[in-house]
C-alpha cells in the first residue's frame, strides 16, 4: 500500500525525465473565436504546376473508369490555369480566402533555396540568454520569408499580431494521394512550410520531406487544419503547431523524424473546458517519438497509432519559453501505442550522426535529437489532469506508461508555491495493457511505472491478458479518485533518471548511470 | 503547525533550488523524506545536509547514483559547476560521472542539431538545468550524481568545487 505522505514531508526528493521542446520566438495564444477550417471545393484559386504535371496526372489517375476520367479531366482543366511553377510564388500572389491548388509534381522551390540561409541583411537572430534559444522575430520572417523557410505563409502583414492578409488559405495537393505532390526541403532551411499567424490555414494532401527542423510548422494561428499529409525524414519534427488554437490534425502519416512525428506544443489553454486541438487518424511511426507536446495542453487525441518509435508519446513540462506551462487537460482515447522499441541510440548510430551533418546524411537516416527511454509507450513528465481512456498499450519493452513529477524550477519558475504543481490529477481508465483489442498477449516491460508523487492520480478498470491485472510499480496503484493528498516521490526512482539529462549527441552519447539507451529485453 | 508550514515551504524552495532550507538549525525542522538519510551535523565548508543513500542501477552493474543536498557553510558564495565535480576510487583513480545540481531531469531548448554542449547553454539555462549554480553562503542546493566503478574498485570520495565530501557506500 502506498503511503499517503503529505508533501510537507519533503526535503527534496525528486527525480526525473524526458520529452522534447523547441525554440521559438516569444509567442502568445491567439484570442477570439475561430473554427476549424472547412474544406472548400470552389472559390478563387492560384494554380501551381510543374512541366511534368500532365504526365503525373495521367499516371496518378490512369484508367478508363468514370471516376478516374472525371478526376483527370478536372485536373487537366486546372492545369490550363497554371501560372506558377513554385508554391511560394502562388502564396505571394494569394489573397485571403484563396485556394492554392498544387498539381502533381516534385516541388523543390528553387528560388527559395537560392535565398541565403540566415542572410545577415535580414536582421539578427536573437538569443536573449533566457533559455529560448536563437530565434527569428516575426518581422525577420516578413522581411526575408525564405531565409529560414522554403515556403512562408505569413498572415500578419503589419506585425500587429493579427491575421490581416493571406488568412483562410487552403493549400491543397491535387494528386490522388499525398505523395503525388512532394515538397522537398533543402535540408538547410529550418521549415519546409511555415504558416505564421495564418488564421484559417488548411494544408491538405501533400508530402513534406527533409526539413532541417520541421516539415510543417504552424505558429500563433487561430483556426488551422492539417489533413491527408505525409511528413517525413526531417531532422526534428514532422508536423508541429505552437501557441495555436482551434486546430485539427487528421489522416497524417509521419515517420523518420529525429524528434517527433507530430508536436502540438504549447497547446490551447482550455483549463479542462473542452479541447482546442483534435488529433485523429494519425499514424506516427519510425520516429524517435511518435508524438510530443511540451505544454501540450487541451488536445483530444483519438483513433491514432503511435507505434514502432523509440518512445510512443511524450507530454511534459520541461522547458522554458513555452506558453501554457505546466501541461494539462488533454485526452487520449482509443489509440494504439505499441512496440515502441526502435533504438536510434545504438552507439554506432550516434557516432555516425555526431560526425555527419544532417545535410550530408542519407535521406532516410534517423539521428536522435532528443533523449528518450527506449521501449516506452507514454512518457509523462510533469503533466496534470489528463485522461487516458481505452487505449491499447502493448509490447513496449520498458514500460507502458510512465508518470513522473517535474518541479517548476525546471521550466524556469522558482516560486516555491509552484514546485509541486505538476503530476496531479491524471486518470488512466479502461486501457488494454499488454493485451491487444483482439485479445492477443503482447506484454509491456511493466504496464505502469510511477514515481509515486502527486495527488489525484488514479488507475481504474485497466485490463490485462486473461484474468491478470496490469503490472505496476508501485503495486497496487491508487484507484480513482486517487489520493487527496500530495504524495512524495520515491527517491530511488527519481534519482535514476537524472543522469540521462547529461546526454549530448556529440559529447556524451552514453551517460554514466543512464539506462534509457539500451533496448530492454523483450518481456516474456 | 508553524513547523509544518515551514517544512512545506522549505521543501518547495529546495525543489526550486532556492536554498530556503539552508543554514542554521532551522534545517532540522524538515522531516526526512523516503529514501533520505538522517540529517548530519553541518561542517565548515561544503557539506551534505544529510548523507544520501547510494543506489545500485540494476541494468548497469558498477554504476551507482545518489541524490542529496549540499549546504554551503563556507561563509561565502560557492560556484558549483558540473565540470568541477570529481569522484575517485580507493586507488585514487578518477571515475566517469554524470552530475547535475538538480533533483530532476531537465533540458535546454534543442534547435536543429540537438542540445548545446555542456556549460554552453545560456547562464539562465545552466542554472535551470543545474549545470552551474552559484550557491550563497548558508544555503542549500540539490545534487544528483552517478558514477561508474571499474574492476570492482569502489568509489571513495567526491570533491565538489574543491571541497571533499563523504561518498556513501
Amino acid at each position: 500500500m502506498y503511503r499517503p505522505l503529505l508533501i510537507v514531508l519533503a526535503v527534496c526528493l525528486v527525480f526525473v525525465a524526458s520529452a522534447s521542446a523547441h525554440p521559438e520566438r516569444p509567442t502568445a495564444f491567439p484570442t477570439g473565436d475561430a473554427d476549424v477550417p472547412k474544406y472548400r471545393s470552389k472559390g478563387p484559386s492560384q494554380v501551381v504546376c510543374k512541366a511534368d504535371s500532365r504526365k503525373r496526372i495521367q499516371k496518378a489517375f490512369r484508367g478508363k473508369g468514370p471516376k478516374n476520367t472525371r478526376l483527370r479531366k478536372v485536373r487537366y482543366r486546372v492545369l490550363k490555369r497554371c501560372k506558377f511553377e513554385h508554391i511560394q510564388a502562388a502564396v505571394d500572389a494569394a489573397k485571403s480566402g484563396d485556394r492554392i491548388l498544387i498539381l502533381p509534381g516534385v516541388y523543390k522551390e528553387e528560388p527559395s533555396r537560392a535565398f541565403e540561409h540566415n542572410k545577415p541583411s535580414c536582421g539578427e537572430l536573437f538569443d536573449p540568454g533566457d533559455g529560448h534559444g536563437k530565434y527569428a522575430t516575426y518581422a525577420y520572417q516578413l522581411k526575408c520569408p525564405n531565409s529560414r523557410n522554403l515556403i512562408f505563409i505569413g498572415g500578419d502583414q503589419n506585425d500587429d499580431g493579427t491575421c490581416d492578409e493571406k488568412c483562410d488559405l487552403q493549400v491543397e495537393g491535387l494528386g490522388r494521394k499525398p505523395t503525388d505532390v512532394l515538397i522537398e526541403g533543402d535540408r538547410l532551411k529550418e521549415d519546409v512550410i511555415r504558416a505564421d499567424r495564418a488564421d484559417g490555414i488548411y494544408i491538405k494532401n501533400v508530402h513534406t520531406d527533409q526539413g532541417s527542423f520541421n516539415a510543417i510548422d504552424v505558429v500563433e494561428t487561430n483556426g488551422f487544419r492539417l489533413g491527408d499529409l505525409e511528413a517525413t525524414w526531417s531532422q526534428n519534427y514532422g508536423v508541429l503547431s505552437f501557441t495555436s488554437d482551434n486546430g485539427l490534425y487528421e489522416d497524417i502519416e509521419a515517420y523518420g523524424n529525429g524528434d517527433s512525428g507530430i508536436y502540438p506544443g504549447s497547446g490551447p489553454e482550455t483549463h479542462c473546458n473542452g479541447y482546442g486541438i483534435e488529433i485523429r487518424r494519425v499514424n506516427s511511426h519510425g520516429n524517435v517519438l511518435g508524438y510530443s507536446g511540451t505544454a501540450g495542453n487541451g488536445t483530444f487525441v483519438h483513433d491514432s497509432n503511435f507505434s514502432n518509435n523509440s518512445a510512443g508519446i511524450s507530454d511534459d513540462s520541461f522547458a522554458s519559453g513555452h506558453p501554457g506551462m505546466p501541461q494539462d487537460c488533454s485526452k487520449w482515447e482509443g489509440n494504439k501505442i505499441n512496440s515502441n522499441n526502435v533504438n536510434y541510440f545504438e552507439l554506432d548510430n550516434q557516432q555516425y550522426c555526431a560526425k555527419t551533418p544532417f545535410e550530408d546524411r542519407p535521406r532516410e537516416r534517423v539521428c536522435p535529437q532528443f533523449q528518450v527511454p527506449v521501449g516506452s509507450g507514454f512518457i509523462l513528465y510533469g503533466v496534470n489532469d489528463n485522461l487516458f481512456i481505452n487505449n491499447e498499450i502493448t509490447d513496449n519493452w520498458r514500460s507502458g506508461a510512465r508518470l513522473f513529477w517535474v518541479p517548476a524550477t525546471i521550466r524556469g519558475e522558482n516560486d516555491p508555491a509552484k514546485q509541486t504543481d505538476t503530476s496531479n490529477g491524471n486518470k488512466f481508465m479502461g486501457n488494454m495493457m499488454g493485451v491487444t483489442m483482439s485479445g492477443e498477449r503482447a506484454p509491456n516491460g511493466i504496464d505502469f511505472f510511477w514515481d509515486e508523487q502527486g495527488e489525484r492520480n488514479c488507475w481504474q478498470a485497466n485490463k490485462a491478458f486473461g484474468d491478470q491485472q496490469p503490472t505496476s510499480d508501485p503495486a497496487p496503484l491508487p484507484s480513482c479518485p486517487g489520493s487527496p493528498f500530495k504524495l512524495v516521490g520515491n527517491i530511488s526512482k527519481l534519482a535514476q533518471e537524472v543522469p540521462c539529462a547529461t546526454w549530448n549527441p556529440d559529447t556524451n552519447q552514453m551517460p554514466v548511470g543512464c539506462t534509457w539507451f539500451t533496448t530492454p529485453p523483450k518481456p516474456r | 503547525m508553524r513547523r509544518t508550514a515551514l517544512a512545506a515551504l522549505c521543501a518547495a524552495a529546495s525543489a526550486a533550488g532556492l536554498a530556503a532550507c539552508g543554514g542554521g538549525e532551522d534545517s532540522t525542522a524538515v522531516a526526512p523524506a523516503r529514501g533520505a538519510a538522517t540529517p548530519i551535523v553541518a561542517e565548515r565548508g561544503l557539506s551534505w545536509v544529510a548523507l544520501p543513500e547510494a543506489y545500485d542501477i540494476k541494468e548497469l552493474p558498477g554504476d551507482r547514483v545518489i541524490q542529496g543536498e549540499l549546504r554551503n557553510n563556507t561563509g561565502e558564495p560557492v560556484d558549483l559547476r558540473v565540470d568541477q565535480v570529481d569522484v575517485r576510487d580507493t586507488g585514487g583513480k578518477p571515475l566517469r560521472i554524470s552530475v547535475r545540481f538538480a533533483q530532476a531531469f531537465g533540458h535546454a531548448l534543442y534547435g536543429p542539431g540537438g542540445p548545446p554542449a555542456p556549460l554552453e547553454a545560456s547562464r539562465y539555462d545552466q542554472a535551470r538545468l543545474g549545470e552551474r549554480v552559484t550557491l550563497p553562503s548558508g544555503e542549500t542546493q540539490p545534487i544528483t550524481l552517478a558514477w561508474r566503478e571499474q574492476d570492482g574498485v569502489a568509489a571513495d570520495s567526491v570533491k565538489v568545487s574543491g571541497y571533499e565530501l563523504e561518498l556513501p557506500r
